[in-house]
């Protein structure tokens, strides 16, 4: 088995760590495969009694990974499916633990964008809308991915707040009504980052292998907290590929891509 | 009462020119194609288009042939294909298309208040967001009971509503062939219900599920036999969708003309039967069916 590992799959390694057991997790219906892993990877590491929340419709199905999943096939040997709009119920009440979004913009204090770049009147680019993804903030906390990390997308201020993070800083999201939750942490494929207590801003957590500060530094549009030591994001383990490779990813989903370690 | 009728019946007796009309399905599961080919052959215009979760096909069809003047959707894109829907982007960047931006769970929230009867209804999505500064239909709201702050979200009645289902009774009591998207919440909200379906079965048939009845009788007003009536989308239980040919229809869609193009090969002047032999051709629609049943 090669050693050479994807930065899906190292991010799905990233994720999977920050699962506890126990937990009721989400995870969106489009570009899934990543969070998909990343549950399925924990269930079997050190969560086996996580539930995985698929798609607003379904828990626990054994739905392969793929890129192509239709709903049909998501339902197939599912522990139980359900309407829609009853994932929103269960995201507000505050009984779901974490949940994954990304987007097209994110900002100093980890909001997203999904709507448009410039003015909404009459925007540079309208996006594709924000879907389910402004409820995700009623989990209990979430998890960014972004698959790209220049300064394009990790920008001072994002164009329209569809997922609300910090907002504008320390006390905001009570201020305005959001009483629990927040992004936990961002992972883009250059490193992890959180978001300082006192501040609410993103601060850099480690650096994924071969890349250095300077680069994370260069490609974000906004200044980020570097603590003075930032260590290196840990690759994954012989046994976390072992799993997703043989157990939760044999058709090599996530490693259709380049090799970076 | 006379249910069954022809998706030309159905279309021109149930859809008018600036109706609310909501689209079922999810992304590229159950989207009603042919419902909207036969809009767009019929030239209906100013709709008020609501998409319950993200019909993308028939919403970014229905924009680019001119027949929408609002869209109340919070998202259109093709997955993976393509994030963000070609028509939809171009006519919201033009300021051709009246946008009720939202969160999807308003658009939940606006089909529930009508659903029960109420003229709005309150949620949290959107708390903290910026949805309210540009859609006049979502408020905040302080709680009058505590201290809790909310969204509020008017209500929405579609005149009429159209899902697809793999099968129906002629008096449209309609089983789903799989998930149930949020078609049970846009049948219950709308004044009408239009049920195009992949086979009409007997009365008997379905009392034999009932628990499987989603879509009632009540408020149905046509049902149309269409087999194959979601293609290229995915026809749960009965076929799997087309990714060839939501290629094509996204390589076309790229540009005005190329749109144009597109409707002519497959829309304009063609029954759904020939839209189905020019796209797929039988042997393409027989190993679409394979490993579903």
């Amino acid at each position: 088995m090669s050693q050479g590992y994807t930065i899906s799959e190292l991010m799905a390694c990233v994720f999977a760590r920050e699962i506890k057991d126990g937990e009721l997790g989400g995870c969106p219906g489009v570009r899934s495969e990543v969070p998909l892993a990343s549950v399925r990877l924990a269930q079997r590491m050190h969560a086996p009694n996580t539930t995985c929340y698929y798609g607003a419709i379904v828990y626990n199905t054994d739905a392969p990974l793929s890129k192509f999943a239709t709903e049909y096939d998501r339902i197939i040997g599912a522990e139980a499916s359900v309407a829609t709009y009853e994932w929103f119920d269960t995201l507000h009440r505050g009984d779901i633990d974490f949940f994954f979004v990304g987007g097209m913009q994110v900002d100093m204090y980890g909001n997203l964008n999904l709507v448009c770049l410039g003015d909404w009147k009459k925007p540079t680019l309208r996006g594709p809308g924000s879907a389910g993804l402004n409820t995700v903030t009623f989990a209990r906390r979430h998890f960014i991915w972004i698959n790209e990390h220049t300064s394009r997308v990790f920008v001072p201020k994002v164009d329209f707040i569809s997922c609300p993070g910090y907002l504008d800083g320390p006390g905001a999201r009570e201020g305005a009504g959001l009483r629990w939750g927040g992004p936990s942490i961002v992972v883009s494929p250059l490193a992890v980052m959180d978001f300082d207590q006192e501040t609410k801003r993103m601060r850099l957590r480690s650096v994924h292998p071969g890349v250095t500060v300077d680069e994370v530094k260069q490609n974000t549009g906004f200044e980020l907290i570097i603590p003075d030591s930032v260590p290196q994001t840990p690759a994954p383990s012989e046994e976390e590929l072992r799993v997703l490779r043989t157990e939760v990813d044999p058709a090599g989903i996530l490693r259709n891509e380049e090799p970076v370690g | 009462m006379a249910k069954v009728m022809s998706l030309e019946d159905a279309i021109s007796k149930f859809v008018q020119d600036g109706s609310t009309v909501l689209i079922g399905g999810t992304y590229m599961t159950d989207e009603p194609v042919a419902a909207a080919h036969e809009i767009i052959r019929q030239g209906k215009k100013d709709l008020t288009l609501v998409l319950g979760e993200a019909a993308c096909m028939v919403g970014d069809l229905l924009i680019g042939a001119g027949c929408v003047k609002k869209i109340v959707s919070s998202l259109l894109g093709f997955m993976r294909l393509k994030p963000i829907a070609p028509r939809y982007r171009r006519a919201i960047e033009r300021c051709d298309l009246e946008v009720w931006e939202a969160e999807q769970n308003h658009v939940h929230a606006a089909l529930r208040a009508a659903a029960q009867g109420v003229p709005f209804m309150p949620t949290l999505s959107g708390v903290g967001c910026d949805y309210h500064k540009v859609n006049p239909d979502i408020k905040v709201l302080q709680d009058p009971f505590g201290d809790r702050t909310v969204n509020i979200v008017k209500a929405i009645e579609p005149d009429v509503t159209i899902v697809h289902t793999a099968t129906s009774d002629d008096w449209g009591n309609a089983q789903h062939g799989g998930s149930l998207h949020y078609d049970i919440l846009s049948c219950r909200a709308a004044k009408k219900v239009i049920v195009m379906t992949e086979q009409v079965v007997s009365y008997d048939h379905i009392r034999k599920n009932p628990d499987k009845t989603h879509v009632i009788g009540y408020n149905v007003a046509a049902v149309v036999e269409m087999p194959f009536g979601a293609y290229p989308s995915e026809g749960q239980a009965c076929y799997r969708y087309d990714l060839d040919h939501y290629r094509e229809y996204l390589r076309m869609a790229e540009t005005d003309a190329g749109f144009e193009e597109y409707l002519d090969k497959y829309v304009r002047g063609k029954a759904h039967n020939d839209f189905l032999q020019l796209a797929a051709g039988t042997n393409k629609l027989l190993e679409l069916q394979t490993g579903v049943h």
